[in-house]
């Protein structure tokens, strides 16, 4: 960029005033008469143009009219829980004063303590009554470090269960939030905390395999879809790719409308060596595609199939 | 103000809540991106644009025609942002700061060579970084006035300060971008990149 030092004494904050348009007739010609004769000033302009040129001067964030209509849904059914019914707080016993209940509560405790009931709380315990309660997700951290999610609920009271992500049934409620929740950022929180999360330790839940499935061709929103890919790349690292999921990412391969949904399929296909005679077919139409790196990593699959020896049927 | 906004205003004070969701309708998707713009990821957006949208619900009815409602709204929400973008409370276990931004990553690549995707991306990336370079309202300052053209009175009146502070956040930020962004102008070329 044409960023040089000032050479001239001249104001060049009213070249800024003036390449953004906010300058009267009388001050911008007297501006434009000073860039014609001040070389230096013409170039703090020249600077700003390219500014322009490399920062883009339109809003750099679009959202499709289903997603727009979702966020305003959620707020609008938030200003509705407000207005109407003020947020009420959770009754164990309808009519019993809260000391009442606590003290019903910690007796209850100490007698399953006592009679050697208590039982080790585990993120599932806590997960099982959340998952009916997807549709009201509010939002979803994760602490990458630690592996802990902690899902918010906005239902009666507002509430959060947590637990490790490596848990089965923090799998599948994430999965469940991704399909059901209306807010899509939090479904797309529940989608890019599964795509970092880490498979290694325990088998990915099955429920969680079939949600990704169903995500990525139900989703409206690619960002999304792009991070239920992600994701399902991470879970089929420890898992096959079954006939059903295969065929839903060829569907996705075919018909998605976003090129870097494509690629992001053709990437996963090509990891999981499903390079076989009856993919053949697939890459032959991918060589079709729009996208010029779709069509150039079709044509290197199909060389690599060819005479070289992975041109087996899969069993 | 024209009559139907007027009207609407009047019956969302009122209590009608659909005249409110009608009020909202034609300005939200333009302060969803300018929290956007301020806040660089979705995530943070999407909380900063529904908790401002809820605040301004809760103090319409001392909204007295002081200036336009979108002036009002956007008000509101920028101020939710920024206190967003100070509070290093908030805790932000999953950080959307740190890696590419959802939208960005999904941008129509049909018409690009992957060479074109790589240097759109490393582009795209650089201008996140320096935007970062930023205080939270020469960004705030920059987004309105760059991206979305906003008068430097409509700046000062949405971020409550005066106009002749707009102009000094204005002139600092253009300094930093252009000179950290600096050797850049080659690869502009590219079409600009979606920025998060």
């Amino acid at each position: 960029m044409n960023e040089m030092k000032q050479t001239c004494n001249h104001n060049h904050d009213e070249i800024t005033l003036l390449f953004y348009g906010e300058l009267d007739d009388v001050q911008r010609n007297i501006v434009e008469d000073r860039m014609a004769t001040c070389d230096s000033c013409q170039q703090a302009h020249d600077s700003l143009a390219a500014l322009a040129q490399i920062v883009p001067t339109q809003p750099y964030m679009d959202l499709d009219d289903a997603s727009m209509e979702a966020i305003r849904s959620a707020t609008l059914r938030r200003i509705n829980e407000q207005s109407v019914a003020p947020r009420a707080s959770y009754s164990l016993i309808p009519g019993w004063k809260r000391s009442a209940q606590w003290s019903l509560v910690s007796a209850m405790v100490f007698i399953s303590f006592w009679a050697g009931g208590l039982q080790k709380v585990t993120p599932a315990f806590f997960a099982a009554p959340a998952l009916e309660q997807t549709q009201n997700v509010s939002g979803i951290e994760y602490d990458e470090q630690n592996g802990i999610v902690q899902i918010s609920f906005e239902k009666l009271t507002e509430s959060s269960v947590s637990g490790n992500v490596s848990d089965s049934a923090v799998q599948s409620l994430l999965g469940t939030a991704l399909m059901n929740t209306e807010n899509p950022a939090s479904r797309l929180a529940a989608a890019r905390i599964l795509a970092l999360s880490n498979f290694s330790k325990s088998e990915p839940d099955p429920q969680l395999l079939s949600a990704l499935e169903s995500v990525l061709v139900t989703e409206s929103n690619p960002g999304i879809r792009l991070q239920a890919l992600k994701a399902l790349r991470t879970v089929v690292a420890f898992v096959p790719l079954n006939e059903s999921l295969k065929s839903s990412l060829i569907e996705v391969l075919l018909n998605d409308s976003n090129s870097a949904i494509r690629i992001e399929v053709m990437d996963l296909l090509t990891e999981n060596e499903v390079t076989s005679r009856d993919m053949k077919a697939l890459f032959e139409q991918a060589q079709e595609d729009s996208n010029p790196l779709i069509r150039r990593k079709a044509g290197l699959l199909l060389e690599d199939l060819e005479p070289a020896g992975r041109l087996e049927e899969i069993r | 103000m024209n009559q139907r906004e007027y009207e609407l205003i009047q019956a969302a004070k009122a209590g009608d809540n659909r005249a409110f969701d009608e009020l909202i309708r034609s300005h939200d998707k333009r302060i969803l991106q300018v929290a956007h713009g301020i806040l660089g990821n979705m995530q943070d957006a999407y909380d900063a644009y529904q908790e401002g949208v809820i605040r301004a619900y809760k103090k319409l009815p001392s909204f007295r025609f002081e200036s336009s409602f979108s002036t009002w709204l956007s008000r509101i929400v920028i101020n939710q942002a920024l206190n967003m973008r100070k509070k290093a409370k908030i805790k932000r276990f999953l950080s959307f700061s740190s890696s590419k931004d959802d939208y960005r990553e999904v941008a129509d690549t049909s018409q690009e060579t992957p060479d074109e995707i790589v240097v759109r991306h490393e582009l795209s990336s650089q201008i996140k970084k320096s935007l970062d370079l930023l205080s939270d309202r020469e960004r705030a300052v920059f987004v309105l006035k760059h991206m979305h053209g906003y008068k430097l009175r409509e700046i000062a009146l949405m971020i409550n300060c005066a106009e002749g502070t707009v102009k000094n956040y204005l002139f600092r930020g253009t300094r930093k971008l252009r000179a950290d962004l600096e050797g850049y102008q080659s690869t502009a070329s590219v079409d600009s990149p979606p920025i998060g």
